[in-house]
């Protein structure tokens, strides 16, 4: 095959991995999604060497504790039993599982000699061939499919050549691919990452020819699954390089272009060059291989196994003798490792099964060992799909009009807040997209980048600006010179001369940070707040532009631009010499001199036209702004009876120190706080503009006011409280007070699961603590989504565990609102449980580690200590505690408040959520009003609970 | 009742024993910050008894001393520490071994003391000794991982090295002398004349090892495979204890030529190297590495000019710097989050009317750089009038100049607003700090050695010449890495510049290919 497509092809398996700035959480197994679930994770286990369900004592441990219901288990265990034509008791399988199985690995290692193994003798011959050794090639295959030639270099020869290889790649990546933390950086990386490469080895060749030199030398048996092999090595690298591919706009990818196909030439280069320097044996190919294996074949074989660590303890040490007898070893290990087999079957059928056919008893327990995850997993879900869904099929009734109704992010950890709300008085409470229905690009008014404040996998529609209310100069002032003073210590810091005289006269100063964040944390931060600058209070430029005011400012934007570029050439000109350059630009007769100058700041008219355009699309018409404010209002379903206080609680974390702020954040708005979106819709729906032009007719004594939620601290900030009139200022009052008891209350249930907690202080200074590795459990154990109606689940006690999102089936008779729904919110819960998942079940490969020994690499990841790959995923702290899981790894399970047709055929005319469903990766719940039943998606057939 | 001070090693002690039979997580850190404190209180008492009289404490087997300078770093050590316990409680909270690495802390920390304070020669170094191997075993803490066994090793194999050298410099100065208590030697050294070149030389190869000097300096950025806090504390406590022995042995410095230019030479070619090596470092924890590698070279090259006590006030304000900088880390992302460093794009800025135009007054900047030149020297003068004599003070104007001129251009190439007012407070700040900068170097100095610190200076015996080449090497080499820089930005560049450009990164990129070079050739790779 061709060796470019062979190598295309390697890289279609990676996920895209979003820099830590704007984490997002994805499902790692992304491009797996088109197989069923059980299928996807068994390929994978395959591909990265892991397991990817947990250790059977964990589940077993949920058993016990009831969260998996014994009748559910029982369930699956049957349909595992016929679906594979087994004629056994499902009780015994149960046991099997519960009792033998979190022992599996001892009972091997600690059988008694049972005299009746005469009748397992049949099994001899299964179990040799199931473990190939009667076919050493075929073993031999498998194995070095593992590994790349260094590696395999390195485990059957005692060389050291993997690592040193690795370790340059990953030097060399780093620094093409960083984002500020260098001072010095790679030259020429505008060049793209192969020139770079290029003339930073000072070679000149192309792509093709190193695939071709390597394919020639080390002669791989497919090209294709090598290079994939290489590209698990380089997992996060690989994942972030594909992220950096696939989004061309970034801005660091519009300077510096990355892309797969050359970093897959970069590895390869270098783990060429690496061989070539330092291996010292004469297997210099897969060929050399192969044919060393020929003669050598037990040598081979067990130097690998030992290197998998499939090798017993008493072996360990003898093959780590002088000069061991391979051959005879060999015969030894397997006769042993057979015999143990054999009698770790006969001891379980014999005590268990007592089934008659060893062969049978065999099967089955293989079966079990390979599916017992997935029926574990399935059965955490279907257990809470009952439980849960039972709970939702009783409605409560609002009898009255709501005291005042409060919007939140479907995020998790807005439920227990929201349940404390609603206990207090009567409050009403929904759940939307945390975008709140306004997917924009903003710029902060102090800023100069945008913040995409929409789902990661979406763009924004269009851009607004943040504009101040209030006179800025005060400010502009205050943060200038905190500005200066921050980058001149910068610089001093990092020049070569400079720092020993700095250090000297200013480092007292960091005693500041060093004593008073570690002993007075809390003064600290009160202090640091009085001494920043205040911001101003702030608008947004909601409404489009005129033609007019768009050429005008587009012509503005760029006489600035150009007077700014001519300047930082010490070239001064004027506003009007510069509009002249303007014009000549658009017709393109420009001089030399400045041509070269505009090229080098790229000001041409490409550029041109792209601003203009942005401008164009900066804001909403008045009409378009009413659709906006419908489109919300009917996703959510509220429609009349509009209480007198509307209050849109965005979200949004704080902590110190910490790498993963983002993934704190919401989700909803790319990693960023939810405080822009929330103010910008209330500002539209308190419009009586607007409200002139909604089809939804909004009373008109209805405020929305939009409000913070800071999750680590469960504290509600309310802003923008200036358009409330004087007569309902008390009620808003007693809100304020009944918002503040919630908070309290919220953060009492939350000391129950945080360590080293044991009061409500404990829970605030988490925010600002810079030695805190768990400012809060963000969206761990998350566990499902609900669709529906807030009264269906406003009674039960959700612990933060579930997306909750309203909705109103009688009020979507098209099904537009839940389609948008399952294209929106369903995904990106999938995706946040996903990650969740596979950072519990494989935390050193899919997650990052322990935040303890991370080290931020150019600004947008991490890896451990020195350097390694690229940590992708969730830190350890974040899933577990100490030693313990505290997400609980299962599918997410989706419950949707609607008829079963009405669901089915929605569902049905979605691309992506169709696929998930049907491939198993979210489970799916009805809850059916009409017929008052529950209906479980399982196998492609809905069946009542 | 003086004597309490000599508590203060043991305790460490004490806490890790008590913890060794304790297994709830909540205690084990209460205990060791409770005892931690009790160490910090006896540090003050024994700083304040020391700055009332200005008599060494010794203990009554002659073992253990207490003098002005091992005050200043128990008080110093002893408040890092509750930071690093205080800051570890929650940080290591769900690591395996978490009541190991508690142990493991006190250990290190009480080497330090032991260290700080001991009296006879085998005591240091049994202290040096342990000290290196509480070193390797908090870098390895983490026991799964194979590159943290490996880079521990790597520094243990250095540090093994620094303690051969320390050792047989202990013995030669044993068998010259006669006696193994420092407080004795002390004397003998101001009031004799010997030749002590080689116990000296010896002595500052030890510490170079100690400090991460060129060429010993390979270990120091890749002890990042240890626990944050465990780098914090390296940073700003293990990695001084050069400087600190140094000035422990201060006097024997007089008996000896060429010793201290030794130290001179290495300071100087680390701390410009170490710091141009971090600039192209990727990731924080190993930027932070290199640049205490030039940190460290400074130091040294303090004690070289003569300058001890300065070295121990740069060891002390550098150890608070980094080990923030360690400790916070994870802001990086919080930073990057704040300013990306991306071109403008559009701003509300568009909508106003006018915009004030900041005009940048080039006079303006000449003036207020030139007179904050002066200003500098001029102070310096003045406050060192008797150090003049000592073309030591060349070499720290040259330093100061040079920051001062990058403090002054930052400063105008950033700010927006450039009025009078600014202006004058900028020059008087900065007048003022390093008014208090000199003055506290020079009551260091007082402090620590009364009128003996002239003796220290003529030690160093820096010939005009040797000072002149490094202020020369240090000038141009600023210059010619301004021009490289400046060059660089262009990349229409013919091909004869890119290519040196490339040649003169990669050597950077590699550290000078010393570091593979070292590992190589005694197979540790």
């Amino acid at each position: 095959m061709n060796l470019l497509d062979g190598v295309k092809n390697a890289t279609e398996f990676l996920p895209k991995y979003w820099p830590l700035t704007m984490f997002v959480h994805h499902n790692p197994l992304h491009e797996f999604e088109d197989m069923h679930f059980k299928d996807a994770l068994k390929r994978a286990s395959k591909i990265f060497n892991t397991d990817l369900y947990m250790d059977p004592s964990y589940y077993v441990n949920l058993y016990k504790s009831g969260i998996i219901r014994k009748d559910i288990l029982e369930k699956n265990i049957s349909q595992f039993l016929d679906s594979n034509g087994f004629d056994v008791s499902k009780y015994k399988v149960r046991k099997f599982m519960v009792d033998l199985s979190p022992n599996w690995l001892s009972l091997k290692y600690d059988y008694n000699l049972n005299s009746n193994l005469d009748i397992y003798q049949t099994l001899r011959e299964t179990i040799i061939s199931d473990k190939m050794y009667n076919n050493l090639d075929l073993l031999f295959e498998e194995l070095i499919n593992n590994y790349s030639f260094s590696k395999l270099l390195d485990i059957i020869f005692d060389q050291n050549i993997y690592q040193l290889f690795y370790n340059e790649v990953v030097e060399f990546v780093s620094r093409f691919l960083d984002e500020g933390q260098a001072n010095i950086t790679l030259p020429f990386r505008e060049k793209g990452m192969w020139d770079c490469f290029l003339l930073f080895e000072g070679k000149s060749f192309d792509v093709e020819d190193i695939l071709k030199t390597f394919q020639r030398e080390i002669s791989p048996r497919d090209i294709e699954n090598y290079v994939r092999r290489l590209l698990v090595d380089f997992f996060g690298w690989a994942s972030f390089v594909k992220y950096r591919e696939k989004t061309p706009y970034y801005p660091y990818q519009e300077e510096n272009p990355a892309d797969l196909l050359s970093f897959v030439s970069i590895i390869l280069y270098f783990e060429l060059k690496y061989i070539r320097k330092l291996n010292r044996t004469n297997i210099r190919s897969y060929d050399d291989l192969y044919e060393y294996f020929k003669n050598n074949k037990e040598e081979v074989i067990l130097k690998l196994l030992f290197y998998r660590r499939e090798l017993s303890p008493e072996y360990i040490s003898k093959i780590l003798k002088k000069n061991p007898d391979y051959k005879s070893l060999f015969k030894e290990y397997t006769e042993d490792d057979t015999n143990r087999e054999i009698a770790r079957i006969a001891y379980v059928n014999d005590r268990l099964f007592k089934i008659e056919d060893p062969l049978e008893a065999y099967r089955l327990i293989k079966l079990i060992k390979e599916e017992e995850g997935y029926i574990w997993t399935k059965s955490i879900e279907e257990s809470y799909a009952v439980v849960y869904g039972n709970e939702f099929l009783r409605e409560y009734k609002l009898t009255e009009n709501p005291k005042a109704a409060a919007v939140f992010c479907v995020d998790v950890r807005s439920e227990a807040l929201r349940r404390n709300l609603e206990r207090i008085d009567n409050y009403k409470t929904y759940g939307v997209a945390g975008f709140f229905g306004i997917k924009v690009a903003l710029i902060e008014f102090d800023k100069s980048h945008e913040l995409l404040l929409c789902p990661a996998m979406e763009t924004p529609e269009r851009v607004i600006l943040e504009l101040p209310s209030q006179n800025t100069s005060e400010y502009e002032k205050k943060k200038d010179i905190l500005y200066t003073l921050k980058k001149t210590l910068e610089k001093l810091k990092n020049n070569p001369y400079t720092p020993f005289f700095t250090v000297e006269a200013f480092g007292w100063l960091f005693g500041y940070n060093l004593f008073g964040k570690t002993l007075f944390p809390k003064y600290l931060s009160k202090f640091n707040q009085k001494i920043k600058a205040k911001p101003p209070k702030t608008l947004y430029s909601l409404d489009k532009l005129s033609e007019d005011d768009v050429q005008r400012y587009t012509e503005k934007f760029f006489v600035e631009k150009i007077i700014h570029s001519f300047e930082l050439e010490s070239d001064h000109i004027s506003y009007e010499e510069a509009k002249d350059v303007l014009n000549r630009i658009l017709n393109g007769n420009l001089n030399e001199k400045e041509k070269r100058i505009l090229d080098k700041h790229r000001i041409n008219r490409d550029y041109y036209g792209y601003i203009k355009y942005r401008f164009s699309n900066m804001g909403y018409t008045l009409e378009e702004q009413a659709k906006l404010a419908d489109n919300f209002l009917n996703l959510i379903g509220m429609i009349d009876s509009f209480p007198s206080f509307i209050f849109l609680v965005g979200h949004g974390s704080e902590s110190d120190n910490n790498p993963y702020e983002s993934a704190l954040d919401c989700g909803a708005c790319g990693g960023n706080s939810g405080y822009h979106n929330v103010r910008a819709m209330s500002i539209i729906l308190n419009n009586t503009e607007v409200r002139k032009l909604m089809s939804i007719k909004i009373p008109e004594d209805t405020i929305f006011i939009p409000a913070l939620h800071n999750t680590t601290t469960d504290e509600v900030e309310f802003f923008d409280e200036e358009v409330i009139p004087d007569t309902k200022r008390e009620l808003f009052e007693e809100i304020k007070r009944d918002f503040k008891i919630a908070s309290v209350r919220t953060r009492q249930e939350r000391v129950k699961v945080l360590p080293y907690a044991d009061n409500e202080e404990d829970v605030l200074v988490r925010s600002i603590d810079w030695s805190e590795m768990r400012p809060e459990w963000g969206l761990s154990s998350n566990i499902g989504v609900f669709v529906g109606k807030r009264e269906s689940c406003m009674n039960s006690v959700l612990k933060n565990r579930f997306f909750l999102h309203s909705y109103d089936y009688t009020l979507d008779p098209d099904n537009t609102v839940l389609k948008r729904i399952l294209n929106g919110p369903f995904l990106i819960a999938q995706w946040i449980n996903a990650e969740h998942y596979f950072s519990t079940v494989s935390n050193e490969i899919f997650g990052s580690g322990s935040k303890v020994y991370h080290n931020v690499v150019g600004r947008f990841g991490v890896f451990n200590s020195n350097y390694s790959d690229l940590k992708i995923g969730l830190p350890y702290q974040t899933v577990y505690f100490e030693d313990k899981a505290f997400h609980e790894p299962a599918r997410i399970v989706v419950f949707v408040e609607a008829p079963l047709q009405k669901a089915v055929a929605a569902a049905s005319e979605t691309d992506h959520p169709m696929m998930l469903l049907k491939n198993e990766w979210v489970r799916l719940v009805i809850i059916d009003r009409e017929k008052n039943k529950l209906f479980l998606l399982d196998n492609g057939n809905f069946n009542e609970l | 009742m003086s004597s309490v001070v000599f508590l203060i090693p043991f305790i460490p002690i004490v806490i890790a024993a008590l913890i060794l039979f304790i297994d709830s997580k909540k205690v084990i850190p209460k205990i060791s910050i409770f005892f931690s404190l009790i160490i910090v209180g006896l540090s003050i008492y024994g700083t304040y008894q020391q700055f009332k009289t200005n008599q060494p404490i010794i203990s009554e087997n002659l073992l253990l001393s207490f003098d002005r300078l091992s005050s200043i770093l128990t008080l110093y050590v002893a408040i890092l520490g509750i930071v690093i316990r205080k800051y570890s409680t929650k940080y290591m909270w769900d690591e395996i071994g978490y009541k190991r690495f508690f142990i493991l802390l006190n250990f290190i920390f009480s080497s330090i003391y032991f260290l700080l304070m001991a009296n006879h020669l085998l005591l240091t170094v049994m202290a040096w000794i342990a000290l290196s191997l509480s070193l390797y075993y908090l870098i390895s803490f983490r026991s799964d991982s194979k590159s943290a066994t490996y880079f521990g090793s790597i520094t243990l194999w250095i540090h093994r090295l620094g303690d051969l050298l320390f050792v047989l410099a202990m013995i030669m100065i044993v068998s010259k002398h006669k006696t193994p208590y420092l407080s004795e030697l002390k004397n003998i050294w101001l009031n004799g004349n010997f030749d002590l070149e080689y116990s000296a030389i010896l002595l500052v190869l030890a510490a170079m090892v100690k400090s991460a000097i060129i060429p010993f300096h390979i270990w120091l950025p890749y002890t990042s495979e240890g626990p944050t806090p465990v780098s914090a504390l390296m940073h700003a406590g293990i990695v001084n204890v050069g400087g600190i022995i140094l000035n422990k042995f201060a006097y024997i410095f007089i008996h000896t030529e060429y010793a201290l230019n030794l130290a001179f030479i290495f300071g100087l070619i680390t701390a410009i190297i170490g710091s141009l090596i971090m600039l192209t470092m990727p990731d924080v924890k190993r930027a932070l590495g290199y640049s205490t590698v030039g940190q460290m070279g400074y130091m040294i090259m303090e004690v070289g000019v003569g300058a001890f006590s300065l070295a121990i006030y740069h060891l002390m304000v550098h150890g608070i710097f980094k080990a923030t900088l360690f400790l916070e880390s994870g802001n990086v992302i919080h930073q990057a989050r704040k300013e990306p460093n991306i071109t403008k794009s559009v701003s509300y800025k568009i909508f106003l009317e006018e915009e004030n135009k900041f005009n940048k007054n080039l006079n303006l900047v000449i003036i207020a750089l030139t007179t904050a030149l002066v200003l500098y020297t001029v102070i310096e003068f003045l406050l060192k009038q008797d150090l003049s004599n000592y073309y030591a003070a060349l070499i720290f104007l040259a330093f100061g100049w040079l920051a001062s001129f990058q403090l002054f251009s930052t400063f105008f190439k950033v700010s927006k607003i450039q009025s009078l007012g600014i202006i004058l407070s900028l020059i008087i700040s900065f007048s003022i700090i390093v008014l208090i900068y000199s003055f506290l170097g020079l009551a260091f100095e007082k402090y620590l050695y009364g009128d003996n610190y002239k003796r220290l200076f003529e030690a160093a015996n820096l010939s005009f010449g040797l000072i002149a080449l490094a202020v020369v090497f240090l000038l141009f080499s600023a210059v010619f890495m301004w021009f490289l820089s400046y060059y660089s930005t262009f990349s229409e560049n013919g091909e004869k510049i890119k290519r040196l450009i490339s040649k003169i990164y990669k050597l950077l990129y590699e550290e000078l290919y010393y570091r593979k070079f070292i590992l190589k050739l005694f197979k540790m790779d």
